[in-house]
């Protein structure tokens, strides 16, 4: 998936040459998610050399922010392809920076009022360990104010899926178990993210 | 108090929206590091407008630290100080005075990163003198943009986490309304008429 991403983004500057018209897109973009279900599966040999697997999923509201930048390019009149990157809060004491290509389908044109939609995916790195990358999906939609020329407001809500690996602790001893001795370790935060982007 | 702040938010900014509505000017998302929310701005009269403001108050919830965001309202009486016109764009300077409510968290360890203040849970009612100063970007069309910068000097009033056996208020000078004085306010403003 991360190679089809990194393709993707190689492609781009190709897929806009070929487009009539490129213009390139800046834009600003700051929200709220509110995570409501987080999912995990942990297989691991804690302290006492027994194995554990734990799979579950529980309901739980939290509050993150993000604040994203984004650079584009507006493939014809309806459409843009950017790459975002910034800082989301993810769950609790957790800070992600994604790396995200996005396309904005603008079915009334991309300079004028009207609804939208978007579908993206990112690789996020997460803040503590600046390793362990994961996944991120984002899907919704919107509506676009164009305010004056190339300058547009947008207010956006979607749906999204953010892949984590947790730092798991030995049930006994507390301490976080070596990397060693974890044989699968996912989690997924699923929220609804609800921003407001600036395009120039 | 959070499990209410729910439901009272989307009230207060339903008030917010339709009570001045046969005089409203412009009604507005606020944006900023501080918080999001919503803004009412009245009609200009001689020089002079009012805004109040309702958002919900970031501090803690930006840093992952807790989950739960507090409240802030303002309101602010503003004078326009001068006015140019670029092109098809109308830029409108303004400052002035306002007061500032509210029941939020506080920084309130000095400067930088202190590991006390960070984990502390330091919630509680503030009460403000504000000044704010902006500029309204007016580019003829129904949306309007403002970029403006606020402080506020006030106090704030919580419990006492040192006396957990009984009511002990704490009150200090509420510090995040000086030291978010260079945080960036951006409202999007939509003319009602």
């Amino acid at each position: 998936m991360k190679r089809t991403l990194l393709l993707v983004l190689l492609l781009l500057p190709a897929l806009a040459l070929s487009a009539r018209g490129p213009r390139f897109s800046y834009g600003l973009e700051w929200g709220y998610t509110g995570t409501f279900l987080r999912t995990h599966q942990y297989n691991y040999i804690y302290s006492e050399g027994a194995r554990i697997v734990d799979n579950d999923a529980f309901w739980w509201y939290y509050s993150n922010g993000s604040v994203l930048a984004d650079v584009g390019l507006d493939l014809g009149d309806k459409v843009n392809l950017s790459v975002y990157s910034g800082l989301l809060g993810v769950y609790s004491r957790r800070w992600m920076v994604p790396i995200e290509l996005r396309t904005r389908w603008c079915p009334n044109g991309l300079e004028n009022n009207g609804p939208l939609a978007h579908l993206g995916t990112s690789i996020t790195i997460p803040t503590s360990t600046l390793q362990e990358s994961t996944l991120r999906i984002n899907a919704g939609g919107g509506y676009r104010f164009c305010v004056y020329r190339h300058l547009s407001v947008d207010f956006l809500m979607c749906l999204v899926v953010t892949g984590d690996h947790d730092l798991i602790r030995d049930p006994d001893t507390d301490f976080y178990v070596p990397s060693k001795n974890i044989t699968k370790n996912y989690s997924q935060y699923w929220g609804v993210n609800m921003s407001v982007a600036i395009n120039f | 108090m959070h499990g209410k702040l729910h439901i009272a938010l989307p009230l207060i900014i339903l008030s917010l929206v339709w009570a001045p509505s046969a005089a409203q000017e412009s009604i507005g998302v606020f944006n900023s590091l501080k918080g999001i929310g919503a803004t009412v701005r009245l009609p200009e009269n001689d020089g002079v407008f009012h805004t109040a403001t309702a958002f919900v108050d970031i501090y803690g919830v930006a840093t992952s630290r807790c989950s739960n965001p507090g409240l802030r309202f303002n309101v602010s009486r503003q004078y326009v100080l001068s006015r140019v016109q670029k092109g098809d764009v109308h830029l409108s300077f303004y400052a002035g005075p306002g007061v500032t409510l509210g029941y939020v968290r506080d920084h309130d360890k000095g400067f930088g990163i202190d590991l006390k203040s960070l984990f502390s849970d330091n919630e509680g009612a503030v009460a403000a003198i504000s000044g704010d100063a902006g500029c309204r970007f007016d580019f003829g069309g129904s949306v309007a943009l403002d970029i403006s910068f606020a402080s506020d000097l006030g106090i704030h009033i919580r419990k006492n986490e040192d006396e957990r056996e009984y009511f002990a208020p704490s009150v200090s000078i509420y510090n995040n309304g000086w030291m978010q004085w260079l945080y960036p306010q951006l409202t999007i403003l939509f003319k009602l008429r």
